[in-house]
């Protein structure tokens, strides 16, 4: 029809099959329209791509969870401090606070480490010899690792080697001093040449020792010189502070690489079940939450960039051949769908929030279906039409466009209300009162699907219902309602699955606490008012935490869980309509 | 219809559950206040859950002024039982409080170490407090009179820094932080610097204008407030990788992989530097307990000592491990809950 009008009249001489100018400028605004359309599905299309792959690439390695099997030795020792027989009473009385589980799975790691023969105090060792090697070999010290040896301990090996640096230092301090004779100067470099010597170093020995007759021959200035060419002594110092390093490495050091801390349930079980004492039991506790950006390979332990906080390289040597043994595995965290939010990344979860998210549900569900209907059937099928129903329908339009935070200072205010009527102090924070601040903001959104479902039912209906003598009630029960469910049905969800991902609101009454929210332990029994988390605020505190792979892991993980549940809501929604939707 | 009954009885469930539960009364201790209080308060509550057969207690952020507005509001239920701090109560709300019969208890459980920390692969810096004084000031004396600050560089500041332009973020007004960093650090520097005398010299004496002058920072943008927490700084220095950021001490002891901590005079921060009193920019971190609740709240009193217990605030204990500085008169402070 369009070719029509702009191929006939407008030019009557031209040949149907040379393209006038003015159809080749509407073909060219046509194919321009397309390509930006396309673009910007394009432009769409990109950004959900990084958004899904930010949060998929975070999120999804961090619903596995490193462990360390261990063998966890019920040790009479620490059970009972004073000998004899441990009582549950006595189990029960060891306080969480005297270091009882840190005490516990610390002896146990040691012994699960040590009987797959890893050698605790040699690797560590180890680590440490490398590194003094490594600095003294770069400065020109060859031999470092045949020195050490011979010493014995690395901790022997630190002192000579700091002595000797001693020896360097004060021979290049005498050289610097203008007042200071030949004599002296020699006496002092010859005194560092023996103790390098001395100390293994031969070859560096002789190198100084030249630096004795540069200062007889052609004076002091020129041996600091020939000195300071050498880079031992700083080297030395360097080897020095490594090696003094597999001495600090103790129980604590050990055990920061678990996590096992608040175990009360191993005391609990050890009070129910005295036999236990003495016994060894297979468990798995969770890997410091930092050290598992180096078991994932985010972070390589080569340099302080690389290092997870916390750590250094004695315990990624550690670890390293904990995963060869077979100790450490990577398991899913099922742990973190029942689990309650911890400050503590190993073993935070989002149990509750999960379960306070499904009482608001529940509740806005109950709350704005039942007002939402109710209304949307008086406007659109009893209220008259004049100008105070024009005035509310306006009014429903813009409430749908009120921001939510407005709706929790609202909320806050309505708390703010029953407090001061004397009840109210119960609500904050609970379930109850989330799901009817988030109600009030899905109501307009149902009541608007709602009178669109009824509208859609054709008159027919209605005038047939009417015609055979129905009352209006009949009417809009019986038949308007029954057609216009799955319309109904689809706004309710779509307006529920924006409320389940609705925060702001719920930071003002009192939803985003970190603790304390034990929803899980009662669900059935007044868990709608007990204290709650939601799945948006906790998804807040985990993007707040200190810990970078909490707050770049375990938030994604909690975003992906309320993503699926968006989606299947959403998923749910179309099918109800596809499956029940009438055309008329 | 079968959709409506559906609704009625879910309905009902729900109208049943609430009235079983209302007719209890509050047996959990309610807590908020300070986000930088926040994780040590988590810690402990944690641990005092599993410790003992209280329940854990709620905890919730919103910041300290926040905290101690609510502490404030009133005796009863509906009202928190401690406010976390990073800030002590300034007499306005002590005069709220008492207008409102609430009795507040400073507790006082150890410091927080206040570190500059720039991006881990840039330069190194070694500041003292004038340096900070005269980077971010808003106008600096020069001969005689007052000029808009011109130093757009670090080594315009001091020549010994790197040569990198000054892009602080500094902890918003909102913060307990911002109090602790204008007195340490922009008012000792301005005392260091001698600007202080010179400002004194120009104004004629009046000592109270010349701390304002100190304090005025520059809004140039060469100094941005970061009115969130810690993470935002973070993510600002992501952004602008030649920035310096003002973090908590057990924040960067937790991001070391990120950040490089500066020197203060001399002084690299840690627990023990902090603790003996060499690093100079450490606050005070509390909560104020209201004693019109203890013996009310269950649990409220064993939380106090708990939070206080050698074997949770002290050396070596898990809130030291996370970054607290210990406070070395810890003794008193337990010696002071004791008996409340």
């Amino acid at each position: 029809m369009t070719d029509m009008t702009a191929g006939g009249p407008a030019a009557p001489k031209s040949s149907l099959f040379v393209q006038s100018d003015n159809v080749r400028r509407r073909r060219q605004r046509g194919a321009a329209l397309r390509y930006l359309g396309m673009a910007a599905i394009t432009l769409v299309l990109f950004f959900l791509g990084v958004l899904l792959f930010s949060i998929f690439s975070r999120g999804l390695p961090a619903l596995f969870q490193y462990q360390a099997e261990i063998e966890l030795y019920y040790d009479p020792a620490i059970l009972n401090a004073d000998g004899g027989a441990v009582t549950a009473e006595e189990v029960n009385d060891v306080s969480l606070r005297s270091g009882f589980e840190q005490g516990l799975f610390t002896v146990s790691l040691r012994n699960t480490i040590e009987d797959a023969g890893i050698d605790i105090e040699g690797t560590v060792a180890g680590v440490w010899i490398d590194r003094a090697v490594g600095a003294l070999d770069a400065a020109g010290l060859s031999g470092g690792a045949e020195a050490i040896a011979a010493t014995g301990a690395p901790g022997d090996a630190a002192q000579v080697f700091g002595q000797t640096g001693n020896a360097l230092r004060t021979a290049r301090t005498v050289l610097a001093d203008e007042a200071a004779t030949t004599e002296d100067a020699v006496a002092a470099i010859t005194a560092a040449a023996e103790a390098l010597d001395a100390a293994g170093f031969a070859r560096a020995a002789d190198t100084v020792g030249v630096v004795a007759d540069i200062a007889t021959e052609e004076g002091l200035p020129e041996a600091a010189e020939a000195l300071a060419e050498s880079n031992y002594e700083q080297a030395l110092f360097d080897a020095a502070t490594a090696l003094r390093q597999p001495a600090q490495f103790d129980d604590g050091e050990l055990s920061a690489i678990i996590y096992a801390a608040n175990r009360r349930d191993v005391r609990d079980r050890v009070a129910a079940n005295l036999d236990l004492v003495g016994e060894t039991d297979r468990v798995g506790v969770p890997i410091a939450i930092s050290m598992t950006r180096y078991l994932s390979g985010e972070l390589t332990g080569e340099s302080q960039a690389q290092m997870p906080p916390g750590f250094n390289e004695s315990h990624l040597a550690l670890v390293d051949r904990m995963v060869e043994a077979g100790i450490i595995e990577r398991n899913f965290r099922w742990s973190f769908f029942t689990n309650v939010y911890s400050q503590s990344g190993e073993v935070a979860g989002i149990g509750p929030a999960l379960m306070g998210s499904a009482y608001m549900m529940l509740v806005v569900l109950v709350f704005s279906l039942i007002f939402g209907v109710a209304a949307s059937i008086y406007l659109e099928e009893f209220a008259p039409k004049n100008r105070f129903t024009d005035f509310i329908e306006i009014n429903i339009a813009n409430l749908a466009a009120v921001p939510s935070i407005v709706f929790g200072i609202l909320g806050a205010a309505i708390l703010f209300g029953l407090t001061s009527l004397g009840f109210g102090n119960s609500i904050r924070g609970t379930a109850l009162l989330g799901g009817i601040v988030l109600s009030l903001m899905t109501l307009p959104t149902i009541v608007i699907a709602t009178r669109a479902a009824l509208k859609a039912v054709p008159p027919s209906i209605r005038d047939a219902a009417l015609g055979v003598g129905a009352s209006k009630v009949q009417t809009a029960f019986h038949h308007t309602l029954p057609l216009a469910a799955p319309g109904i049905l689809t706004g309710t969800i779509i307006g529920i699955a924006q409320a389940l991902g609705e925060t702001a609101p719920l930071l003002l009454i009192g939803l985003s606490v970190s603790t304390g929210a034990d929803i899980l332990s009662s669900p059935f029994t007044g868990g709608l008012l007990e204290q709650a988390q939601s799945m948006p605020t906790v998804v807040y505190l985990f993007a707040q935490n200190e810990d970078a792979p909490v707050r770049e892991g375990l938030a994604q993980s909690a975003i992906i869980v309320m993503l699926l549940l968006l989606f299947a809501l959403n998923i749910l929604a179309i099918t109800l309509r596809r499956r029940f939707e009438r055309r008329w | 219809m079968s959709f409506a009954k559906l609704s009625v009885s879910v309905f009902a469930v729900a109208a049943v559950s609430a009235g079983v539960a209302s007719a209890q009364s509050r047996d959990t201790i309610s807590i908020a206040g300070s986000s930088t209080v926040l994780p040590y308060a988590n810690i402990v509550a944690e641990a005092f859950g599993a410790e003992t057969d209280f329940p854990t207690p709620v905890v919730e952020g919103g910041g300290s002024s926040t905290g101690r507005r609510l502490l404030c509001e009133g005796v009863g239920e509906g009202t928190i039982d401690i406010a976390n701090s990073s800030s002590l109560m300034r007499d306005s709300e002590r005069e709220t409080c008492a207008a409102n019969g609430v009795t507040p208890i400073e507790v006082r459980f150890g410091y927080d170490g206040i570190v500059f920390a720039s991006d881990i692969n840039g330069p190194s810096f070694a500041f003292t407090p004038a340096d900070w004084y005269m980077a971010l000031a808003a106008e600096l004396p020069v001969e005689g009179e007052m000029v808009a600050n011109p130093n757009t560089s670090w080594a315009d500041v001091n020549a010994d820094l790197p040569d990198q332009p000054i892009n602080a973020f500094i902890p918003g007004t909102n913060h307990g932080t911002r109090e602790v960093f204008e007195e340490n650090v922009i008012l000792a520097g301005c005392e260091e610097s001698g600007a202080m005398a010179a400002i004194l010299e120009i104004n004629g004496g009046d000592e109270d204008a010349a701390e304002e002058s100190c304090l005025a920072l520059r809004t140039d943008g060469a100094s941005v407030d970061i009115e969130g927490d810690y993470t935002q700084t973070l993510a600002n220095l992501d952004s602008t990788p030649t920035g310096m950021g003002v973090f908590g001490l057990s924040f960067y002891e937790n991001n070391t992989d990120r950040l490089q901590v500066a020197t203060m005079s001399g002084i690299t921060p840690s627990t023990e530097t902090i603790a003996s009193g060499e690093y100079p920019v450490s606050r005070p971190l509390q909560f104020y307990v209201k004693q019109e609740h203890i013996g009310v709240i269950p649990g409220l009193q064993e939380y106090v000592e708990f939070f206080l217990s050698d074997e949770i605030a002290g050396p070596g204990g898990p809130l030291a491990e996370y970054g607290l500085v210990p406070d070395p008169e810890l003794a008193a402070t337990q010696e002071l809950v004791s008996g409340l």
